[in-house]
Protein backbone atom coordinates (compact mmCIF):
# COMPACT_ATOMS: atom_id res chain seq x y z
CA UNK A 1 0.00 0.00 0.00
CA UNK A 2 1.69 3.20 -1.10
CA UNK A 3 1.54 5.08 1.85
CA UNK A 4 2.04 8.29 -0.36
CA UNK A 5 4.84 9.51 1.95
CA UNK A 6 7.09 10.64 -0.49
CA UNK A 7 9.04 13.70 0.02
CA UNK A 8 7.30 14.29 3.42
CA UNK A 9 9.25 16.14 6.35
CA UNK A 10 9.11 14.42 9.28
CA UNK A 11 10.35 15.24 12.80
CA UNK A 12 10.93 12.15 15.57
CA UNK A 13 11.54 13.08 19.30
CA UNK A 14 13.36 10.36 21.24
CA UNK A 15 14.06 9.34 17.95
CA UNK A 16 18.06 7.36 17.74
CA UNK A 17 16.23 4.40 19.80
CA UNK A 18 13.05 2.41 20.70
CA UNK A 19 9.59 3.58 19.32
CA UNK A 20 10.97 6.54 17.86
CA UNK A 21 14.12 4.76 15.64
CA UNK A 22 11.32 2.57 14.66
CA UNK A 23 8.56 5.37 13.21
CA UNK A 24 11.93 6.68 11.81
CA UNK A 25 12.63 4.10 9.55
CA UNK A 26 9.16 3.48 8.77
CA UNK A 27 8.92 6.44 7.68
CA UNK A 28 12.00 6.73 5.66
CA UNK A 29 11.20 3.55 3.71
CA UNK A 30 8.37 5.24 2.43
CA UNK A 31 10.47 8.12 1.16
CA UNK A 32 10.26 10.56 3.76
CA UNK A 33 12.71 12.95 4.81
CA UNK A 34 13.01 12.53 8.38
CA UNK A 35 14.52 14.51 11.42
CA UNK A 36 15.65 12.69 14.51
CA UNK A 37 15.56 14.35 17.67
CA UNK A 38 17.50 13.36 20.94
CA UNK A 39 19.55 14.72 23.37
CA UNK A 40 22.98 13.26 22.93
CA UNK A 41 24.59 13.65 19.73
CA UNK A 42 26.77 10.34 19.61
CA UNK A 43 23.55 8.81 19.75
CA UNK A 44 22.21 10.32 16.98
CA UNK A 45 25.20 10.15 14.51
CA UNK A 46 24.96 6.55 15.15
CA UNK A 47 21.12 5.74 14.60
CA UNK A 48 21.21 8.41 11.64
CA UNK A 49 24.03 6.02 10.13
CA UNK A 50 22.42 2.50 10.82
CA UNK A 51 18.61 4.79 9.42
CA UNK A 52 20.71 5.69 6.09
CA UNK A 53 21.98 2.00 5.60
CA UNK A 54 19.26 0.13 6.39
CA UNK A 55 16.66 2.03 4.37
CA UNK A 56 18.80 3.64 1.86
CA UNK A 57 17.53 6.83 2.18
CA UNK A 58 20.22 9.79 3.16
CA UNK A 59 17.40 12.14 4.20
CA UNK A 60 18.09 11.90 7.63
CA UNK A 61 18.93 14.15 10.17
CA UNK A 62 20.39 13.37 13.62
CA UNK A 63 19.44 16.82 15.72
CA UNK A 64 20.81 17.27 19.41
CA UNK A 65 17.69 19.07 21.40
CA UNK A 66 16.24 18.85 25.02
CA UNK A 67 12.28 18.94 24.35
CA UNK A 68 12.09 20.35 27.66
CA UNK A 69 14.03 23.48 26.93
CA UNK A 70 11.95 25.79 24.51
CA UNK A 71 14.65 27.86 22.97
CA UNK A 72 16.47 24.38 22.09
CA UNK A 73 13.03 23.00 20.37
CA UNK A 74 12.38 26.48 18.55
CA UNK A 75 16.35 26.02 17.18
CA UNK A 76 15.52 22.19 16.16
CA UNK A 77 12.41 23.18 13.85
CA UNK A 78 14.48 26.65 12.29
CA UNK A 79 17.17 23.86 11.56
CA UNK A 80 15.00 21.59 9.74
CA UNK A 81 12.37 23.54 8.45
CA UNK A 82 15.75 25.80 6.99
CA UNK A 83 16.99 22.24 5.52
CA UNK A 84 14.06 20.84 3.86
CA UNK A 85 11.95 23.83 3.43
CA UNK A 86 9.10 22.94 5.72
CA UNK A 87 7.15 20.47 8.05
CA UNK A 88 4.62 17.78 7.43
CA UNK A 89 4.86 15.43 10.34
CA UNK A 90 5.63 16.02 14.16
CA UNK A 91 6.24 12.95 16.38
CA UNK A 92 6.24 13.73 19.80
CA UNK A 93 8.10 10.56 21.18
CA UNK A 94 10.48 11.60 23.90
CA UNK A 95 9.66 10.46 27.07
CA UNK A 96 10.81 8.12 30.19
CA UNK A 97 9.13 6.03 32.37
CA UNK A 98 9.02 6.18 35.87
CA UNK A 99 6.11 4.54 38.15
CA UNK A 100 5.19 4.70 41.46
CA UNK A 101 2.25 5.46 44.66
CA UNK A 102 1.55 8.97 45.00
CA UNK A 103 3.40 9.52 48.40
CA UNK A 104 6.63 7.91 46.67
CA UNK A 105 6.63 10.51 43.91
CA UNK A 106 8.99 12.81 44.45
CA UNK A 107 8.31 16.50 43.30
CA UNK A 108 11.80 16.84 41.33
CA UNK A 109 10.35 13.50 39.64
CA UNK A 110 6.83 14.85 39.16
CA UNK A 111 8.68 17.62 37.76
CA UNK A 112 10.92 16.09 35.30
CA UNK A 113 8.19 13.78 33.86
CA UNK A 114 6.13 16.52 33.07
CA UNK A 115 9.21 18.19 31.19
CA UNK A 116 9.46 15.58 29.35
CA UNK A 117 6.21 14.46 28.22
CA UNK A 118 3.61 16.95 28.46
CA UNK A 119 6.27 20.23 27.90
CA UNK A 120 8.01 18.60 25.44
CA UNK A 121 5.16 18.12 23.44
CA UNK A 122 3.92 21.94 23.84
CA UNK A 123 7.56 22.71 22.84
CA UNK A 124 6.95 20.88 19.89
CA UNK A 125 3.72 21.27 18.87
CA UNK A 126 3.94 25.51 19.18
CA UNK A 127 7.14 25.78 17.33
CA UNK A 128 5.65 23.08 14.71
CA UNK A 129 2.23 24.55 14.07
CA UNK A 130 3.36 27.85 11.93
CA UNK A 131 5.16 25.46 9.35
CA UNK A 132 2.55 22.61 9.20
CA UNK A 133 -0.14 25.71 8.35
CA UNK A 134 1.81 27.36 5.63
CA UNK A 135 1.59 23.59 4.23
CA UNK A 136 -1.66 23.62 3.95
CA UNK A 137 -2.00 20.65 6.69
CA UNK A 138 0.02 18.66 8.51
CA UNK A 139 0.56 15.13 11.50
CA UNK A 140 0.58 15.34 14.66
CA UNK A 141 1.27 12.07 16.37
CA UNK A 142 1.59 11.75 20.23
CA UNK A 143 3.13 8.39 21.73
CA UNK A 144 0.92 7.97 24.92
CA UNK A 145 0.22 4.40 27.32
CA UNK A 146 -3.04 2.74 27.57
CA UNK A 147 -2.13 3.56 31.41
CA UNK A 148 -2.90 7.33 30.52
CA UNK A 149 -6.74 6.11 29.64
CA UNK A 150 -6.79 3.72 32.65
CA UNK A 151 -4.88 4.57 35.24
CA UNK A 152 -3.42 1.49 37.59
CA UNK A 153 -1.73 2.04 40.97
CA UNK A 154 1.56 2.40 41.29
CA UNK A 155 1.81 4.13 38.01
CA UNK A 156 2.33 8.18 38.82
CA UNK A 157 3.76 10.20 37.25
CA UNK A 158 3.57 8.64 34.05
CA UNK A 159 -0.10 8.15 33.85
CA UNK A 160 -0.97 11.24 34.63
CA UNK A 161 1.58 12.65 32.17
CA UNK A 162 0.18 9.95 29.81
CA UNK A 163 -3.54 11.00 30.34
CA UNK A 164 -2.52 14.61 29.80
CA UNK A 165 -0.82 13.58 26.05
CA UNK A 166 -4.61 12.06 25.33
CA UNK A 167 -6.37 14.92 26.48
CA UNK A 168 -3.98 17.57 24.48
CA UNK A 169 -4.41 15.09 20.87
CA UNK A 170 -8.05 15.46 21.29
CA UNK A 171 -8.31 19.55 22.31
CA UNK A 172 -5.59 20.06 19.57
CA UNK A 173 -7.80 17.94 16.79
CA UNK A 174 -10.83 20.01 17.27
CA UNK A 175 -8.29 22.96 17.31
CA UNK A 176 -6.41 22.21 14.24
CA UNK A 177 -9.01 20.14 12.04
CA UNK A 178 -9.85 23.61 10.12
CA UNK A 179 -6.71 23.51 9.14
CA UNK A 180 -6.35 20.28 8.08
CA UNK A 181 -3.94 19.53 10.66
CA UNK A 182 -4.51 15.84 12.28
CA UNK A 183 -3.65 14.71 15.43
CA UNK A 184 -3.89 11.38 17.10
CA UNK A 185 -2.23 9.09 19.67
CA UNK A 186 -0.50 5.75 20.08
CA UNK A 187 -1.21 4.34 23.51
CA UNK A 188 1.75 1.38 23.36
CA UNK A 189 1.89 -1.11 25.95
CA UNK A 190 4.83 -3.21 26.95
CA UNK A 191 7.27 -3.02 23.90
CA UNK A 192 11.10 -3.61 23.37
CA UNK A 193 12.92 -1.04 24.30
CA UNK A 194 16.40 0.42 25.99
CA UNK A 195 14.32 1.15 29.09
CA UNK A 196 13.76 -2.24 29.34
CA UNK A 197 17.09 -3.21 28.59
CA UNK A 198 18.50 -1.79 31.59
CA UNK A 199 16.24 -3.01 33.36
CA UNK A 200 17.55 -6.47 32.14
CA UNK A 201 21.14 -5.27 32.76
CA UNK A 202 20.45 -4.69 36.33
CA UNK A 203 18.33 -8.19 37.07
CA UNK A 204 20.99 -9.49 35.06
CA UNK A 205 23.61 -8.47 37.61
CA UNK A 206 21.78 -10.11 40.45
CA UNK A 207 21.04 -13.37 38.49
CA UNK A 208 23.42 -13.98 36.10
CA UNK A 209 21.25 -16.88 34.50
CA UNK A 210 18.75 -14.30 33.67
CA UNK A 211 19.19 -14.16 29.88
CA UNK A 212 17.43 -11.07 28.45
CA UNK A 213 15.00 -13.73 26.50
CA UNK A 214 13.31 -15.02 29.78
CA UNK A 215 13.30 -12.21 30.65
CA UNK A 216 11.56 -10.76 28.07
CA UNK A 217 9.12 -13.66 27.74
CA UNK A 218 8.63 -13.22 31.59
CA UNK A 219 7.04 -9.91 30.71
CA UNK A 220 5.28 -10.63 28.00
CA UNK A 221 2.96 -13.42 30.26
CA UNK A 222 1.55 -10.51 31.25
CA UNK A 223 0.23 -9.33 27.65
CA UNK A 224 -3.17 -10.84 26.33
CA UNK A 225 -0.81 -11.57 22.91
CA UNK A 226 1.23 -13.68 25.22
CA UNK A 227 4.59 -11.79 24.16
CA UNK A 228 6.09 -8.29 24.27
CA UNK A 229 6.05 -6.32 21.37
CA UNK A 230 9.00 -5.31 19.38
CA UNK A 231 9.29 -1.82 18.47
CA UNK A 232 8.64 -1.62 14.96
CA UNK A 233 5.39 -2.64 16.00
CA UNK A 234 4.08 0.69 16.64
CA UNK A 235 6.78 2.28 14.56
CA UNK A 236 4.30 0.75 11.52
CA UNK A 237 1.38 2.70 13.37
CA UNK A 238 3.00 5.66 13.73
CA UNK A 239 3.92 5.72 10.38
CA UNK A 240 0.09 4.53 9.17
CA UNK A 241 -1.38 7.71 11.05
CA UNK A 242 1.12 10.08 9.27
CA UNK A 243 0.07 8.67 5.66
CA UNK A 244 -2.34 9.98 3.25
CA UNK A 245 -3.87 6.79 4.26
CA UNK A 246 -4.94 7.93 7.23
CA UNK A 247 -6.78 11.24 5.53
CA UNK A 248 -9.66 11.05 7.69
CA UNK A 249 -8.27 9.47 11.10
CA UNK A 250 -8.20 12.88 13.68
CA UNK A 251 -8.65 12.77 17.38
CA UNK A 252 -8.08 9.00 17.65
CA UNK A 253 -6.25 6.86 20.09
CA UNK A 254 -5.10 3.50 19.12
CA UNK A 255 -3.69 1.24 21.60
CA UNK A 256 -0.54 -0.83 20.09
CA UNK A 257 -0.85 -2.74 23.55
CA UNK A 258 -0.97 -6.55 22.57
CA UNK A 259 -4.20 -6.53 24.24
CA UNK A 260 -2.96 -5.05 27.77
CA UNK A 261 -5.85 -2.22 28.14
CA UNK A 262 -8.90 -2.83 29.92
CA UNK A 263 -10.67 0.30 27.75
CA UNK A 264 -10.70 0.57 24.00
CA UNK B 1 4.40 -0.62 2.86
CA UNK B 2 4.17 -4.15 2.66
CA UNK B 3 0.96 -5.31 4.56
CA UNK B 4 1.92 -9.38 3.58
CA UNK B 5 -1.80 -9.50 2.63
CA UNK B 6 -0.93 -11.67 0.06
CA UNK B 7 -2.97 -14.60 -0.01
CA UNK B 8 -4.59 -14.09 3.10
CA UNK B 9 -8.58 -15.24 2.67
CA UNK B 10 -11.04 -12.19 3.66
CA UNK B 11 -14.67 -12.33 4.81
CA UNK B 12 -16.55 -8.72 3.99
CA UNK B 13 -19.99 -8.55 5.41
CA UNK B 14 -22.05 -5.39 3.68
CA UNK B 15 -19.56 -6.16 1.05
CA UNK B 16 -20.75 -5.03 -2.36
CA UNK B 17 -21.13 -1.00 -1.81
CA UNK B 18 -19.49 2.03 0.37
CA UNK B 19 -16.66 1.32 3.11
CA UNK B 20 -17.41 -3.00 2.66
CA UNK B 21 -16.20 -2.74 -1.04
CA UNK B 22 -13.59 0.16 -0.27
CA UNK B 23 -12.06 -2.63 2.51
CA UNK B 24 -12.36 -5.14 -0.26
CA UNK B 25 -10.79 -3.68 -2.88
CA UNK B 26 -7.59 -2.35 -0.96
CA UNK B 27 -7.54 -5.92 0.09
CA UNK B 28 -7.73 -7.47 -3.49
CA UNK B 29 -5.21 -4.79 -4.20
CA UNK B 30 -2.98 -6.08 -1.91
CA UNK B 31 -2.97 -9.78 -3.03
CA UNK B 32 -5.85 -10.96 -0.37
CA UNK B 33 -8.36 -13.64 -1.53
CA UNK B 34 -12.02 -11.63 -1.17
CA UNK B 35 -15.07 -13.29 -0.28
CA UNK B 36 -18.43 -10.75 -0.21
CA UNK B 37 -21.13 -11.61 1.75
CA UNK B 38 -24.24 -9.58 1.47
CA UNK B 39 -28.05 -9.85 0.44
CA UNK B 40 -28.50 -8.76 -3.24
CA UNK B 41 -26.97 -10.67 -5.97
CA UNK B 42 -27.57 -8.16 -8.72
CA UNK B 43 -25.43 -5.73 -6.27
CA UNK B 44 -22.65 -8.58 -5.61
CA UNK B 45 -21.82 -9.37 -8.99
CA UNK B 46 -21.50 -5.61 -10.23
CA UNK B 47 -18.87 -5.28 -7.06
CA UNK B 48 -17.37 -8.36 -7.72
CA UNK B 49 -16.34 -7.00 -11.42
CA UNK B 50 -15.72 -3.72 -9.96
CA UNK B 51 -13.49 -4.99 -7.94
CA UNK B 52 -11.74 -7.26 -10.30
CA UNK B 53 -11.12 -4.82 -12.90
CA UNK B 54 -9.62 -2.40 -10.32
CA UNK B 55 -7.47 -5.21 -9.04
CA UNK B 56 -6.32 -7.58 -11.45
CA UNK B 57 -7.21 -9.75 -8.99
CA UNK B 58 -9.76 -12.84 -9.73
CA UNK B 59 -9.51 -13.98 -6.41
CA UNK B 60 -13.04 -12.35 -4.97
CA UNK B 61 -16.20 -13.98 -4.86
CA UNK B 62 -19.71 -12.90 -3.96
CA UNK B 63 -21.63 -14.97 -1.45
CA UNK B 64 -25.43 -13.79 -1.16
CA UNK B 65 -26.20 -13.61 2.43
CA UNK B 66 -28.51 -12.12 5.09
CA UNK B 67 -26.06 -12.12 8.26
CA UNK B 68 -30.04 -11.91 10.67
CA UNK B 69 -30.23 -15.42 10.32
CA UNK B 70 -27.55 -17.80 11.11
CA UNK B 71 -28.13 -21.27 9.13
CA UNK B 72 -27.00 -18.54 5.64
CA UNK B 73 -24.15 -17.01 7.60
CA UNK B 74 -23.01 -20.52 8.19
CA UNK B 75 -23.83 -21.59 5.05
CA UNK B 76 -21.66 -18.85 3.86
CA UNK B 77 -18.62 -19.61 5.97
CA UNK B 78 -18.91 -23.22 4.87
CA UNK B 79 -18.65 -21.71 1.23
CA UNK B 80 -15.52 -20.14 1.94
CA UNK B 81 -13.78 -22.69 3.48
CA UNK B 82 -14.60 -25.10 0.57
CA UNK B 83 -13.56 -22.68 -1.70
CA UNK B 84 -9.97 -21.47 -0.42
CA UNK B 85 -9.82 -24.26 2.52
CA UNK B 86 -9.26 -20.86 5.52
CA UNK B 87 -10.16 -18.07 6.80
CA UNK B 88 -7.99 -15.31 8.21
CA UNK B 89 -9.50 -12.03 8.64
CA UNK B 90 -13.54 -11.46 9.70
CA UNK B 91 -14.55 -7.51 8.93
CA UNK B 92 -18.29 -7.10 10.10
CA UNK B 93 -19.36 -4.88 8.39
CA UNK B 94 -22.68 -5.23 7.38
CA UNK B 95 -25.56 -2.49 8.81
CA UNK B 96 -28.28 -0.26 8.37
CA UNK B 97 -28.80 3.04 10.29
CA UNK B 98 -31.77 3.95 12.06
CA UNK B 99 -31.76 7.35 14.57
CA UNK B 100 -34.08 8.76 16.51
CA UNK B 101 -35.65 9.81 19.79
CA UNK B 102 -36.22 7.00 22.22
CA UNK B 103 -39.93 7.07 22.34
CA UNK B 104 -40.33 7.08 18.33
CA UNK B 105 -38.68 3.72 18.08
CA UNK B 106 -41.10 1.40 17.56
CA UNK B 107 -40.33 -2.51 19.01
CA UNK B 108 -39.38 -3.85 15.36
CA UNK B 109 -36.79 -1.08 14.52
CA UNK B 110 -35.03 -1.84 17.77
CA UNK B 111 -35.10 -5.49 17.08
CA UNK B 112 -33.94 -5.10 13.64
CA UNK B 113 -31.25 -2.81 14.23
CA UNK B 114 -29.99 -5.18 17.23
CA UNK B 115 -30.31 -8.52 15.15
CA UNK B 116 -28.67 -7.09 12.16
CA UNK B 117 -25.89 -5.01 13.75
CA UNK B 118 -25.12 -7.21 17.37
CA UNK B 119 -26.38 -10.76 16.36
CA UNK B 120 -25.21 -10.58 12.75
CA UNK B 121 -21.96 -9.80 13.89
CA UNK B 122 -22.08 -12.45 16.44
CA UNK B 123 -23.01 -14.92 14.23
CA UNK B 124 -20.12 -14.15 12.10
CA UNK B 125 -17.73 -14.97 14.47
CA UNK B 126 -19.25 -17.86 16.00
CA UNK B 127 -18.99 -19.19 12.38
CA UNK B 128 -15.55 -17.96 11.89
CA UNK B 129 -13.82 -18.48 14.81
CA UNK B 130 -12.94 -22.02 14.53
CA UNK B 131 -11.48 -21.31 11.10
CA UNK B 132 -9.51 -17.96 12.73
CA UNK B 133 -7.57 -20.35 15.31
CA UNK B 134 -6.12 -22.52 12.93
CA UNK B 135 -5.24 -19.36 11.13
CA UNK B 136 -1.25 -17.67 12.07
CA UNK B 137 -2.81 -14.23 11.44
CA UNK B 138 -6.53 -14.13 12.67
CA UNK B 139 -7.94 -10.92 12.52
CA UNK B 140 -11.71 -9.55 13.50
CA UNK B 141 -12.81 -6.14 12.54
CA UNK B 142 -15.65 -4.72 13.39
CA UNK B 143 -17.41 -1.64 11.93
CA UNK B 144 -19.10 0.95 14.97
CA UNK B 145 -19.41 4.68 15.27
CA UNK B 146 -18.10 7.25 17.57
CA UNK B 147 -21.74 7.48 18.56
CA UNK B 148 -21.26 3.88 20.32
CA UNK B 149 -18.87 5.42 22.70
CA UNK B 150 -20.12 9.10 23.04
CA UNK B 151 -23.53 9.26 22.68
CA UNK B 152 -25.63 11.88 21.08
CA UNK B 153 -29.44 12.76 21.81
CA UNK B 154 -31.55 11.32 19.05
CA UNK B 155 -29.66 8.63 17.56
CA UNK B 156 -30.96 5.20 18.60
CA UNK B 157 -31.07 2.68 18.18
CA UNK B 158 -27.91 2.56 16.08
CA UNK B 159 -25.82 3.87 18.94
CA UNK B 160 -26.67 1.23 21.16
CA UNK B 161 -26.03 -1.42 18.68
CA UNK B 162 -22.66 0.37 18.02
CA UNK B 163 -22.05 0.60 21.77
CA UNK B 164 -22.41 -3.09 21.57
CA UNK B 165 -20.10 -4.23 19.31
CA UNK B 166 -17.48 -1.39 20.67
CA UNK B 167 -17.98 -4.25 23.68
CA UNK B 168 -17.93 -7.21 21.43
CA UNK B 169 -14.22 -5.91 20.43
CA UNK B 170 -13.15 -5.14 23.81
CA UNK B 171 -14.61 -8.54 25.43
CA UNK B 172 -13.56 -11.01 22.32
CA UNK B 173 -9.84 -9.11 22.33
CA UNK B 174 -9.35 -10.52 25.48
CA UNK B 175 -10.59 -13.54 25.29
CA UNK B 176 -9.05 -14.51 21.84
CA UNK B 177 -5.41 -13.18 22.52
CA UNK B 178 -4.41 -16.45 23.39
CA UNK B 179 -5.47 -17.72 19.82
CA UNK B 180 -3.26 -14.82 17.92
CA UNK B 181 -6.53 -13.95 16.62
CA UNK B 182 -6.75 -9.76 17.11
CA UNK B 183 -9.92 -8.18 17.28
CA UNK B 184 -10.32 -4.20 16.37
CA UNK B 185 -12.91 -1.51 15.62
CA UNK B 186 -13.27 1.21 13.37
CA UNK B 187 -15.61 4.12 14.39
CA UNK B 188 -16.94 6.08 11.47
CA UNK B 189 -18.01 8.89 11.08
CA UNK B 190 -20.30 10.21 8.08
CA UNK B 191 -18.70 8.75 5.03
CA UNK B 192 -20.15 8.84 1.58
CA UNK B 193 -21.91 4.94 0.96
CA UNK B 194 -24.93 3.60 -0.80
CA UNK B 195 -26.82 4.54 2.66
CA UNK B 196 -26.03 8.39 2.13
CA UNK B 197 -26.53 8.35 -1.33
CA UNK B 198 -30.49 7.24 -0.62
CA UNK B 199 -30.83 9.42 1.99
CA UNK B 200 -29.73 11.83 -0.73
CA UNK B 201 -32.04 10.55 -3.74
CA UNK B 202 -34.86 10.80 -0.49
CA UNK B 203 -33.96 14.44 0.05
CA UNK B 204 -33.96 15.47 -4.01
CA UNK B 205 -37.75 13.78 -3.98
CA UNK B 206 -38.89 16.49 -1.58
CA UNK B 207 -36.40 19.26 -2.86
CA UNK B 208 -35.41 18.65 -6.59
CA UNK B 209 -33.13 21.35 -6.51
CA UNK B 210 -30.37 19.46 -4.03
CA UNK B 211 -27.70 18.72 -5.96
CA UNK B 212 -25.07 15.69 -4.71
CA UNK B 213 -22.29 18.02 -4.27
CA UNK B 214 -24.82 20.65 -2.06
CA UNK B 215 -25.94 17.59 0.16
CA UNK B 216 -22.00 16.34 0.90
CA UNK B 217 -21.13 19.98 2.06
CA UNK B 218 -24.09 20.04 4.57
CA UNK B 219 -23.14 17.16 6.00
CA UNK B 220 -19.64 17.56 5.24
CA UNK B 221 -20.21 20.92 7.43
CA UNK B 222 -21.08 19.28 10.52
CA UNK B 223 -17.39 17.80 10.56
CA UNK B 224 -14.26 19.64 12.59
CA UNK B 225 -12.42 18.48 8.82
CA UNK B 226 -15.04 19.97 7.15
CA UNK B 227 -16.01 17.42 4.56
CA UNK B 228 -17.57 14.17 4.28
CA UNK B 229 -15.21 10.93 4.17
CA UNK B 230 -14.73 8.69 1.16
CA UNK B 231 -15.08 5.07 1.42
CA UNK B 232 -11.40 4.63 0.90
CA UNK B 233 -10.38 6.58 3.82
CA UNK B 234 -12.15 3.86 6.17
CA UNK B 235 -11.10 1.21 3.33
CA UNK B 236 -7.76 1.58 3.91
CA UNK B 237 -7.77 1.60 7.64
CA UNK B 238 -9.62 -1.61 7.94
CA UNK B 239 -6.78 -3.19 5.54
CA UNK B 240 -4.21 -1.53 7.82
CA UNK B 241 -5.48 -3.48 10.74
CA UNK B 242 -6.24 -6.78 8.92
CA UNK B 243 -2.25 -6.57 8.33
CA UNK B 244 1.23 -7.78 9.28
CA UNK B 245 1.79 -4.10 9.69
CA UNK B 246 -0.75 -3.78 12.78
CA UNK B 247 0.75 -7.20 15.00
CA UNK B 248 0.28 -5.81 17.99
CA UNK B 249 -2.72 -3.76 17.64
CA UNK B 250 -6.24 -5.39 19.88
CA UNK B 251 -8.33 -4.27 21.60
CA UNK B 252 -8.64 -0.46 19.64
CA UNK B 253 -11.51 1.07 18.67
CA UNK B 254 -9.98 4.05 16.12
CA UNK B 255 -12.02 6.49 15.10
CA UNK B 256 -12.03 7.70 11.82
CA UNK B 257 -14.17 10.29 11.71
CA UNK B 258 -12.71 13.80 10.54
CA UNK B 259 -12.65 14.81 14.38
CA UNK B 260 -16.25 14.36 15.08
CA UNK B 261 -16.16 12.06 18.22
CA UNK B 262 -15.84 14.28 21.25
CA UNK B 263 -13.80 11.55 22.63
CA UNK B 264 -10.49 9.50 21.50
Amino acid sequence: MDLGLTGKIAIVTGGSEGIGRAAATAMAEEGAKVAIVARTQADLDRTTEELKKETGNNDILGIAADVTDEAQVQEMVDTVVNTWGGLDILVNNAGTSSAGKFETVENETWETDLGIKVYGAIHCSRAALPHMKQRGGGRIINTTTPGGKASGAGSLPTSLSRAAGISLTKAMSKDYAADNILINTICVGILKSRQHRRRWEAAHEKDPSLTLDAFYANMGGQVPVGRIGEAREAGDVIAFLASERASYITGASVNVDGGTSPVV
Amino acid sequence: MNLELTGKVVIITGGSDGLGKAAATRMAMEGAKVALAARDQARLDSAIAEIKAATGNDDVIGIPTDVTDESQVTRMVDIVMATWGGIDILVNNAGASAAGKFEDIAIDTWKYDIQLKVYGAIYCCRAALPHLKKSNAGRIINLTTWGGKATPGGTMPTSLSRAAGISLTKAMSKDYAADGILVNTVCVGVIKSGQTQRIFEAQRKANPSLTEDAFNNRIGGMVPLGRIGESEEVGDVIAFLASERASYVTGAAINVDGGQSPVV
